[in-house]
């Protein structure tokens, strides 16, 4: 039994009391990030990773690990409570968690919420005890085709999580896209509308866009008398998700957790595309898809237990390659290579109590981040019955800070004012911000493996239907988009029918 | 991103890190270096290991503050307006320093006026890596091996070390293949490993145990000298005579601080650098040391934003 | 007449994004499918968001929906007071721009005196403590200090 005895020297390096201090520290600390806005696990870890340098290789790792997938639990309490995602990957869970925190049901969306994600977070880590090398060859096998596919995918995903028209949604995408392609262009180094701001020559930061179109537009939306519509409930109905709650997002978590395990090695957008592709699941495979967008409780449990999953797996890349797939893994590399660790397909041999000590403090971890977070529910939930007169006020001083804090720079909040305005008015035309935010993150990953890959087969454009992986994914697109079109065109018949 | 933050809570780390005593005359105070990048990038392993043994040598603390964006542009305005009493350094490298003067028609700071050097660092070759199923061993056959396919490779870029390297490799050799561009070197690497990219000039470390477990084969160093860390890997220049294109990392004071400062610092860099546990860990990275005097550095720069300019015009880099 | 106000002011703004990106992104190169330019993928998007737009705004006259919506001038307070804050936060130092954020933002709801000053009086001291002296974020407090 060579993996238990892994795990044993795993467990018996993470559970030193030094490490399960600094495994604590990290993962309160990444909680506490990931609610304040704007401030993100990269900007974290690169804030106190040379405070790390007096520390031991492995304390250090599993610190800044904490930092990052603690942060993943944080990001989703501000998506529920005041409909501002932390993070990209938790910009689905405000569909749904935050009509619930409407509803008076805050404190079960954020139950449910911790519960999937611990249960993501956990599970997701046993896959990476056991398959990291072959989840390895998984991200290996992603080329530039695979990638382009699975986000036509995505793109189509993000049609179904929309509720309302399925033109506007489109829309919405293609709006999106091109928003997302300001700055420079990563082939040719020319940039592109930018307008001769400087500071767009880096593009617009996607934490910046989001703050617009989901925090400020929605309270403008609040404030807008002819909409008519309740704000908060003051009345909380259930501090915490009863048991037939937690019976009914089981087979959700396990849906999203196997999402998230699989999507979570790719570089690039791995756990925002899990989260978004386990929503667009459970709701078309609902009985009643209707109730999504409307506080569905499958509708927060199955992105948050992707997007933990996700954040788990995607240290594999790192561990098993040496390769690093978003910037708070860079991050992580740094650490490691500062640590004297050369990373790469070694590491797990080289330094094996390193390798099994992380894996063992992400159980730990999130068994801590669970204890920690099912407490402080009480709390969100009372900050809920704020009156909305004082509590939306404070709601965008924080946000102000926030985009003040990310570069020090005021053209971020005028970007993000410009954004609020932006979702405002989609809004009231009936366009939902989220889609748009899906098209904003993926039409750059999308133009430069689109190509990629046509660079790479000589502008042959057949690649995406003769690589298997590829020819899965769209497939998988065509099926979605038909069952998409399908119920709308039938509709409108029978309306023909009986008008 | 953030890096002012950065900077603060760093000044407070690094006085826990390396407590040193104070000398009469200069230095008298702690000295901070600016670098252009964030924490955590390759460069910063260096920047952390030589501050830490240089500060015990000068005899002072040695901060380090972290400037990224902008191509350098940032870190390179900050110590050109500094006061030139030796006290506010940068490191800078063969981008900030050298490529840059082709790279933006208008830069905010002149990398030769602007600066006094004060040595090297290090040299940071690139190795050659192709994917292991290409039927060569060495660098000859791989040569051949292009030629005999020219047009139908692919070769990866991430930055302008690997852009510059692919394009004189290529001239140099004699043959044409197609380039594809990323963001950064690791998911270059990640399609060399899938087999998608057929070569790609890559950072050492970063490449080293992709060699040792077979997924690749290295061929070829920029450099004229072998890698410690990779001591099998011969330099391209064994076959391509005269082949040398290296980045590397230098010391720059702003233009004008007394050339009795630079000395002192100079000395302290170079002692620093002659080390043996210098050497031993910079070579663990792939890198090289490079202590060399003020002068020599001034000539050498000169020389190298000619060198790069011409690379990166050849390779038909935009200027921006 | 235009039966869904709101489907053809939609439709009409996504043709205008559209026309606009197309406008703007004239002059960057497109190049072939072989080797795709800075220009071919934002013009193809472009195009596409024209047609959508186009469809959208017909839908618009031709089938029923809701109307064109009513923008409310109380909506823009929050945004207005970003902007504010943005605008003061150098010359009048952290607690002038927030003081200003709160006064401009609650004048939205139900605004109260004392409420919005005991409001600006926690969150300056809430952000100095937490962003300024525990996460060093270079702000000063007052104007010039």
């Amino acid at each position: 039994m060579d993996l238990f005895n892994n795990l044993v020297m795993g467990f018996s390096t993470a559970a030193t009391a030094s490490n399960l201090m600094y495994c604590f520290i990290g993962v309160t600390l990444g909680t506490l990030i990931g609610v304040l806005p704007g401030i993100g696990p990269s900007a974290t870890l690169a804030m106190l990773l040379p405070m790390t340098f007096g520390l031991p290789a492995t304390t250090s790792l599993i610190m800044l690990a904490g930092i990052f997938y603690g942060a993943q639990y944080g990001g989703s309490t501000t998506a529920i409570l005041v409909n501002l995602p932390g993070e990209a990957s938790s910009a689905v869970t405000t569909l749904d968690g935050y009509q619930m925190a409407r509803q008076g049901r805050g404190g079960v969306a954020l139950g449910v919420s911790a519960i999937g994600s611990f249960f993501g977070g956990t599970i997701a880590t046993i896959f990476v005890a056991l398959f990291a090398p072959f989840l390895a060859s998984v991200a290996l096998s992603f080329g530039p085709a695979e990638y382009f596919s699975l986000m036509i995918f995505g793109l189509i995903g993000a049609v179904v999580l929309a509720s309302g028209s399925i033109l506007k949604a489109i829309g919405m995408i293609l709006f999106g896209l091109v928003t997302g392609l300001v700055g420079t262009d990563v082939q040719t180094n020319a940039l592109r509308f930018t307008f001769g701001f400087d500071d767009l020559f880096d593009g617009m930061d996607v934490v910046v866009v989001a703050m617009g179109i989901f925090a400020f537009s929605e309270i403008a939306m609040n404030l807008d008398i002819s909409e008519q519509r309740e704000r908060f409930l003051s009345k909380v109905k259930g501090l915490y998700p009863t048991w037939q709650e937690i019976k009914q997002v089981l087979a959700p978590c396990t849906r999203g957790t196997i999402i998230g395990t699989i999507l979570g090695v790719l570089p690039g957008g791995g756990p925002l595309l899990a989260s978004f592709s386990a929503y667009t699941i459970e709701k078309k495979i609902a009985m009643e898809p209707g109730r999504f967008g409307h506080g569905a409780i499958e509708g927060v449990a199955a992105p948050e237990t992707a997007n933990n999953a996700a954040a788990q797996t995607s240290f594999i890349p790192l561990l098993t390659l040496g390769i690093p797939t978003s910037g708070a893994m860079a991050l992580m590399l740094g650490a490691m290579i500062l640590q004297g660790i050369s990373p790469g397909p070694l590491v797990m041999t080289n330094v094996p109590d390193l390798f099994w000590g992380m894996i063992a403090s992400m159980w730990i971890g999130n068994g801590m981040l669970l204890i920690l977070n099912l407490p402080l529910i009480g709390m969100w939930v009372k900050l809920l019955t704020v009156p909305y007169r004082l509590l939306f006020p404070a709601i965008l001083a924080f946000c102000c800070i926030g985009l003040i804090s990310f570069d020090n720079n005021t053209f971020d909040v005028f970007l993000g004012a410009a954004f609020g305005l932006l979702g405002y008015i989609m809004v009231k035309l009936g366009c939902e911000p989220t889609p748009f935010l899906l098209g904003f993150i993926l039409g750059p990953m999308m133009e430069e493996n689109l190509r990629r890959a046509l660079v790479m087969s000589r502008g042959d454009a057949t690649v995406f239907f003769t690589r298997p992986i590829s020819a899965v994914f769209i497939l998988l697109a065509a099926g979605l988009l038909i069952s998409v079109i399908l119920p709308s065109v039938q509709a409108r018949r029978k309306e023909a029918f009986s008008g | 991103m953030i890096k002012r933050m950065i900077s603060g809570l760093l000044a407070a780390s690094s006085l826990i890190c390396f407590p040193s005593v104070s000398l009469a005359a200069f230095p008298d105070k702690p000295i901070t270096i600016v670098v252009p990048f964030g924490p955590g990038a390759g460069s910063d392993a260096v920047t952390r290991f030589l501050s830490e043994r240089s500060s015990k040598v000068l005899g002072v603390d040695i901060y380090i503050d972290y400037k990224d964006g902008a191509s350098g542009a940032i870190a390179a305005g900050d110590v050109k307006r500094s006061p030139r009493d030796g006290y506010r350094l940068i490191l800078n490298s063969n981008s900030g320093a050298a490529a840059n003067v082709y790279l933006f028609k208008s830069l905010n700071y002149d990398p030769v006026a602007d600066f006094t050097p004060i040595t090297g660092l290090t040299r940071n070759p690139l190795v050659l890596a192709i994917k292991p199923d290409i039927p060569a061993k060495n660098l000859e056959e791989f040569i051949k091996y292009a030629k005999e396919n020219t047009g139908k490779l692919n070769y990866g870029v991430g930055n302008s070390s690997s852009m510059a390297n692919a394009a004189l490799f290529m001239s140099k050799a004699g043959f044409e293949a197609t380039q594809v561009g990323y963001k950064a070197l690791p998911a270059a690497l990640i399609d060399l490993l899938g087999g998608r990219l057929d070569f790609l000039f890559c950072d050492p470390f970063a490449v080293k145990d992709h060699v040792k477990a077979g997924k690749l084969r290295a061929l070829g160093v920029t450099s004229t000298a072998r890698l410690k860390s990779m001591p099998d890997v011969p330099p391209i220049a064994d076959v391509i005579l005269g082949y040398e294109l290296v980045g590397w990392i230098a010391a720059f004071a702003p233009a004008g601080t007394p050339s009795e400062i630079i000395s002192v610092l100079n000395k302290a860099f170079v002692e620093t650098l002659k080390q043996k546990e210098s050497d031993d860990y910079l070579e663990g990275l792939g890198m090289q040391v490079f202590p060399t005097t003020p002068e020599e550095m001034g000539i050498f720069q000169k020389d190298q934003i000619k060198l790069w300019s011409e690379v990166l015009e050849k390779a038909g880099v935009p200027r921006n | 007449m235009i039966k869904s106000g709101q489907d053809f002011l939609a439709g009409l703004l996504f043709l205008a994004m559209g026309v606009f990106i197309l406008i703007t992104g004239w002059d960057l190169p497109v190049g072939t499918a072989r080797r795709m330019l800075q220009g071919y993928f934002p013009s193809l998007v472009a195009w596409l968001l024209c047609l959508v737009g186009a469809i959208l705004s017909v839908k618009g006259v031709i089938t029923p929906g809701a109307p064109v919506p009513r923008f409310a001038i109380r909506s823009m307070l929050p945004l207005i007071a970003v902007v504010a804050f943005g605008l003061l936060l150098r010359p009048a130092g952290l607690a002038g721009a927030v003081t200003v954020l709160i006064f401009i933002s609650s004048f939205g709801l139900s605004f109260r005196f004392l409420d919005a000053l005991a409001l600006s009086i926690f969150m300056i001291i809430f952000i100095w403590l937490v962003f300024v002296k525990g996460l060093g974020l270079p702000l000063h407090l007052w104007p010039g200090l």
